[in-house]
């Protein structure tokens, strides 16, 4: 045997005998070229869908980038024999999209496509819908209040009028709590919590109202102090003026006005039937009042200091109309801007939708779930209101459940200048933990 | 007494003969690797020579062939961002840069801006997750507070970049916040220091030494 392998040995050219290597690293060099093709060809695959014939698979990057809108929805869905098999390039407006799990590992994108035509229809039917102009009242009730509160003094007011509110607003308080639960015995209990947060500002301002009425039956009418108002970090100094009482009272028929309002419209609410413009609702001027009650609260104080009994009470007192006040408000608008938020999320963006529009089925099937998710909440992010392109392939056949369909297998989706990739990541775990290690390998050759 | 080698053959071999071999062999295993490998992505630092150009969005977008492949620095506010790990546990991190503040909080998280018109989005990624995540936090405050920001980097020269065949403008490698100019690349490391185990590393670069040894030995 060892005589065979030395004949065998000296048999071999000269330069062949200098490189010969030891028997298992023979072996070892052949096999790592081997694994070497093997890998290089497993990296970077295309994805293969277990509903697409093989031959349909093939990676599109170069012809993506440079593809232009060559097709519509509706010439698509009207005559789709011409593009069946064939890559096409078609702009349209999403109206549904999601994700689901479809088989082991593999995620399901689809979306639902309408012409590009139905987007002024629909947007129409939404422009056409009432608007409540909630904002704008609370807009006004803020402005209101700010003045009244740069001009305060504590002047007499009339305190027939202050009670008179006090028992409007605790009214109208009532009638709001009565109308969260109406929203919520309909299953809308977001959307209740948020009425029932209206309803308690109502309370406290009713509270407000009839505290400022109570110091004005005790204030003698020649009081005459000035204070300052911390507002917007600018300290202004406060004249006397009967502003006070008027900005109030413009501010509580406001609210009352308000409150009216949401009361009837809430069959038109509950069924989206009418919008409000909610974004532009803040809290700010609560944060104004509460800094006013705090400075009233430190004169208190100032007041009790000096032993004058009788005015730290009425500042402790007005201290408390003010921060009731900034509560009140608080919660008022806080509560009208989570009920639009809440209204908002429960309606967009599937309401008054024109049916007229055929719908192109559109899906992609892949293990790369992290990819189709984010392109899904991409495509959710526009908000039906803004085309996007898809390039993909049209088919006729079976996709998932839904047999002889007629639907674009999609490879890549632009929205806004992106163009999203759907293959990108489109791998096995097996094989995406055999890469990870062997790039790991890679780095050490490097 | 002669002792045999076990490997019939390798005994007739002079001993620098024999080194040259395992160093032949380890150089075809090598270039095997760099075969095998050079499909698979990894994270990238661009190096491109030369000084930052200042440019405007609207000169990036309707001049985009004129600044393709070189350094730019842009002047924008921050519309929104998008923070995440890719396949590799490498932290990307994308933003959407305008000429106009966007203030709306609910937009904050999101990259698609369709009724911006002038706009670009910029892209960092690498292991430095401190550097990224401080940086992210950072430009989270600035967008807040609608203040503009300065943003280096090479303009067009990563497509694809991750999944966005497209869309995807700007390799950043510097940014300034509030006066501060923070080297997104700081303490950026490879593929191989992120993922080895640590006695993995300690063998590798003893192996290294040693055969470093062994080499100049023969």
């Amino acid at each position: 045997m060892v005589a065979i392998r030395i004949q065998a040995h000296k048999m071999r050219p000269r330069w062949q005998n200098s490189i010969s290597p030891p028997m298992p690293v023979r072996t070892l060099v052949p096999a790592v070229l081997l694994a070497a093709v093997i890998m290089a060809s497993g990296c970077r695959h295309a994805r293969v869908a277990v509903v697409i014939p093989a031959a349909d698979t093939a990676p599109q990057t170069r012809k993506i980038r440079s593809a232009a809108v060559d097709h519509t929805v509706d010439s698509i869905i009207a005559n789709p024999t011409p593009y069946l098999n064939r890559d096409v390039t078609v702009s349209g407006i999403v109206r549904n999209v999601e994700t689901e799990k479809h088989a082991k590992g593999l995620t399901v994108l689809t979306m639902e496509v309408k012409d590009v035509s139905s987007l002024n229809v629909e947007i129409d039917a939404d422009e056409n819908r009432p608007q409540l102009l909630f904002a704008d009242h609370l807009r006004s009730t803020a402005d209101h209040l700010r003045t009244a509160v740069t001009d305060y003094q504590m002047v007499p007011v009339d305190v027939e009028a202050f009670e008179q509110l006090s028992y409007s607003l605790r009214i109208a308080g009532s009638k709001v709590s009565a109308l969260s639960h109406y929203f919520r015995a309909q299953d809308m209990m977001n959307t209740g919590d948020a009425v029932e947060q209206v309803a308690k500002g109502y309370f406290e301002f009713g509270e407000a109202f009839a505290t400022i009425a109570e110091i004005g039956k005790e204030t003698p009418a020649t009081i005459e102090l000035e204070k300052s108002v911390i507002e917007d970090d600018v300290v202004t100094t406060v004249e006397e003026t009967k502003a006070f009482q008027d900005n109030m009272i413009s501010a509580a028929s406001e609210l009352l006005r308000i409150a009216e309002l949401l009361i009837d419209q809430r069959r038109q609410l509950s069924s989206a039937e009418v919008l409000f413009e909610y974004r532009s609702i803040t809290r700010n001027i609560g944060y104004t009042l509460r800094s006013v009650g705090d400075i009233l609260e430190a004169d208190a104080w100032a007041f009790r200091k000096t032993r004058n009994r009788d005015a730290e009470k009425d500042y402790r007192e007005i201290s408390r109309a003010f921060r009731l006040l900034g509560e009140g408000i608080t919660n008022i608008n806080g509560g009208f801007r989570d009920l639009g938020e809440k209204l908002a999320a429960r309606y967009e963006p599937g309401v008054m939708r024109d049916d007229s529009f055929p719908t192109l089925k559109c899906a992609y099937i892949g293990y790369n779930k992290d990819i189709l998710r984010d392109c899904a909440a991409k495509v959710d992010q526009l908000g039906g209101k803004d085309p996007i392109i898809i390039h993909g392939r049209l088919h006729k056949g079976n996709l998932r459940e839904q047999v002889d369909l007629l639907w674009l297998n999609m490879h890549s989706v632009t929205l806004d200048g992106l163009t999203i990739n759907l293959a990108y990541d489109d791998e096995t775990s097996t094989r995406k933990n055999l890469q990870s290690f062997y790039g790991w390998a890679k780095d050490i050759e490097d | 007494m002669k002792v045999s080698h076990p490997i019939a053959g390798c005994e007739a071999l002079p001993r620098a003969r024999r080194g040259r071999s395992a160093l032949q062999f380890m150089l075809v295993a090598g270039f095997a690797g760099v075969v095998a490998f050079s499909g698979c992505r990894s994270t990238r630092n661009l190096t491109v020579r030369g000084e930052f150009t200042p440019v405007t969005i609207e000169d990036l977008n309707n001049r985009r062939a004129k600044y393709a492949g070189r350094k730019v620095v842009v002047d924008a506010y921050i519309l929104g961002m998008e923070y995440g790990e890719n396949s590799d546990d490498a932290h990307v991190w994308l933003l959407a840069l305008g000429d106009e503040p966007q203030l709306d909080e609910r937009l904050a998280d999101q990259l698609v801006f369709p009724r911006i018109g002038k706009k670009i989005r910029a892209a960092e990624d690498g292991y430095n997750r401190e550097i990224l995540t401080r940086c992210y936090d950072a430009c989270g405050e600035v967008r807040r507070k609608g203040e503009r920001i300065k943003a280096y980097g090479v303009f067009a020269a990563v497509d694809p970049y991750q999944q966005y065949y497209s869309g995807v403008d700007l390799q950043l490698s510097q940014i300034n916040i509030d006066g501060r100019i923070i080297n997104t690349d700081f303490n950026d490391h490879g593929k191989l220091k992120e993922k080895t185990p640590g006695m993995l590393k300690k063998t590798y670069g003893g192996a290294k030494k040693l055969l470093g040894v062994v080499g100049k030995a023969l």
